[in-house]
């Protein structure tokens, strides 16, 4: 019931934070801001083009399920890795700062619990973020093209696409959220990580985002393509491989794993460090 | 209540606390006092446990606070220099959300503990808008919540104005004798730790070189201050008694520490004897100022009454 009580509390904290909830805003402008650009006839003929070079037709492809793709695509790849970062670097590292911490751990509360309690909040945050993006993206983008209609998946490399029915698009639709919120719980953890060191906010919010930008130009350079199972950024792009018309479960099960891993190693890092370090002003 | 054994605290290579051993009894008013940087944060950290001790031990009623934190704490509230809260939230959010790390207060118990703190009509405010003396009195309602038997201050009157000085004076006076809540605080305003404290802990460069009650037992009827017809007579006769084995301390203006057997009658016939036309002599009432500086003047040697300094 205590434990309740202070995750409920811990999440309050978190979400009457302005720069908590700012994100979400953030991403339904970008959304709004990229349908409306969708709407030009340049992208129109270009998906025009992209869709019939794989024997789909425009009318019935170029609906709410294709269009809350790309939106997810585009966003989250900009801003997702963004707000996560700057929420997950605060979550320790802005209440040592504020001062707040100290009247916490006044109390009779282990720096063990306070862990553990500060983690899930940052996950329930991280995946309230990516449904809230892909909620609002289709509902977007299906308000903008009258319906779902059917749903058209292609990887950016061109390694994969898939066309696929309504039904069929959304039930794929669904299952690649989830993937993408478990995901993006490892740049969660990272940026919790480096949040539970002495350090600001900020430098916890730089440190992670350069973390994941320094992996990312890494796994795609060509002299590192075959260690490309060891960067993050590859193993997270996972979520979009669940898309696949045949879904490579055991690459995918590996890069959960992986990622898994990443995750659990990011908390016991950070939380050692958390339970050791003298606190004072 | 608090026991600390032997503790010792390094930051890198420098030693903020050095061996030290304290013995906090329940029911007193504890002045910790010090310089800046003198280590009385460290010291009131590593009893929350918020800070580690590198060697040592610290118990609140038998507990060990660092390997049994849960039960250590659970009767202990605290308050930090300048308080610190989510200003973006009310004051009662804040104490709710504070309270339940360690048991959530009743209503009543809630309304009590505004009431005492004076924050009655402004409990649905933001903190934010809060000025520094609202906010001590929030910090010491959130630390009063849980009915602590020990309440742990951290130079609780720092940033306050004179009269909200007084108003904590008061509270914490009452806090001990209606409450019955132990007080440890620490400062380094004399005034603050004269007018509150049962006892008192001095110290200096991160060694505890005084803790006894306050004022110490015996100390007053030790020192006697004499005033001859002029003070060049007067600062005369000290250098002269300072050769003799009549006293151990001089402090000017004719203030003297009397040695084991002396008496001031010794001291007045020695300066009848010796030509002095004196004018006045008795007892010093012994400041807790005077006190410090000579505490300061020993540079952190540890203080010893004149019976245990005697051969």
């Amino acid at each position: 019931m205590m434990f309740y009580r202070q995750l409920r509390n811990e999440l309050y904290k978190m979400f009457a934070r302005k720069r908590s909830w700012i994100g979400f805003g953030a991403f339904a402008v970008a959304q709004i801001i990229i349908l409306v650009l969708l709407h030009r006839p340049k992208p129109q003929e270009r998906f025009q083009e992209l869709v019939g070079s794989f024997g789909g037709i425009f009318e019935e492809y170029f609906g709410g399920l294709s269009l809350a793709i790309i939106l997810i695509g585009f966003t989250y790849t900009l801003l997702g890795a963004l707000y996560i970062s700057l929420v997950g670097g605060d979550i320790v590292s802005k209440e040592v700062e504020d001062g707040t911490m100290r009247m916490i751990l006044s109390r009779p509360v282990s720096r063990l619990r306070l862990m553990i309690i500060k983690w899930l909040a940052i996950a329930i945050y991280t995946i309230t973020l990516v449904l809230f993006i892909s909620t609002s993206a289709l509902i977007l983008a299906s308000i903008f093209r009258g319906g779902l209609g059917k749903l058209f998946f292609i990887e950016l490399d061109r390694s994969a696409y898939g066309l696929f029915e309504t039904n069929e698009g959304f039930f794929r639709y669904v299952r690649a959220v989830f993937s993408l919120s478990g995901v993006s719980l490892t740049f969660a953890s990272i940026a919790f990580m480096f949040s539970c060191f002495k350090m600001k906010p900020a430098a916890a919010t730089i440190l992670t985002l350069s973390v994941l930008f320094v992996d990312m130009v890494l796994q795609q350079m060509p002299f590192f393509k075959v260690y490309k199972h060891w960067f993050i950024t590859y193993q997270a792009s996972s979520w979009s491989w669940t898309m696949h018309p045949e879904p490579p479960w055991d690459r995918i099960s590996h890069a959960w794993i992986y990622l898994l891993i990443v995750t659990l190693l990011c908390w016991i890092i950070g939380t050692l460090r958390f339970c050791s370090r003298d606190l004072k002003t | 209540m608090i026991q600390l054994t032997d503790v010792t605290k390094k930051f890198g290579r420098q030693t903020a606390v050095w061996g030290m051993d304290l013995f906090i009894p329940q029911g007193s008013i504890y002045g910790l006092l010090g310089h800046n940087g003198a280590g009385k944060s460290t010291t009131l950290g590593m009893i929350l446990g918020q800070v580690f001790a590198d060697h040592g031990s610290i118990t609140i009623n038998g507990s060990d606070v660092y390997k049994n934190r849960a039960t250590a704490l659970s009767s202990v509230g605290a308050i930090f220099e300048s308080p610190c809260f989510y200003d973006y939230l009310s004051a009662e959010a804040n104490l709710k959300i504070l309270s339940d790390y360690s048991a959530p207060p009743t209503q009543e118990r809630l309304a009590e503990v505004i009431e005492l703190v004076g924050l009655k009509g402004r409990i649905r405010d933001r903190t934010g808008t809060y000025s520094h003396g609202m906010r001590q009195r929030l910090a010491l309602a959130q630390a009063l919540l849980p009915g602590p038997e020990l309440l742990i201050l951290d130079e609780p009157a720092d940033g306050l104005d004179p009269e909200g000085i007084a108003e904590m004076r008061q509270l914490v006076r009452r806090l001990n004798q209606e409450w019955n809540i132990t007080i440890l605080f620490s400062s380094h305003q004399l005034s603050e730790v004269e007018q509150l404290a049962t006892h008192v802990a001095v110290m200096r460069e991160g060694r505890l070189v005084f803790d006894d009650r306050w004022p110490p037992q015996g100390l007053d009827s030790k020192w006697v201050q004499f005033e001859c017809d002029s003070p060049e007579q007067t600062e005369s006769a000290s250098s002269k008694l300072r050769l003799t084995s009549l006293v151990t301390q001089i402090l000017p203006n004719g203030k003297i520490e009397l040695s084991h057997d002396t008496t001031t009658s010794d001291i007045t016939a020695w300066l009848v004897q010796n030509d002095f036309p004196v004018q006045s002599i008795g007892a010093l009432s012994f400041a807790l100022e005077e006190f410090y500086l000579e505490m300061a003047e020993r540079d952190g040697k540890p203080f010893q009454h004149q019976e245990e300094a005697a051969p």
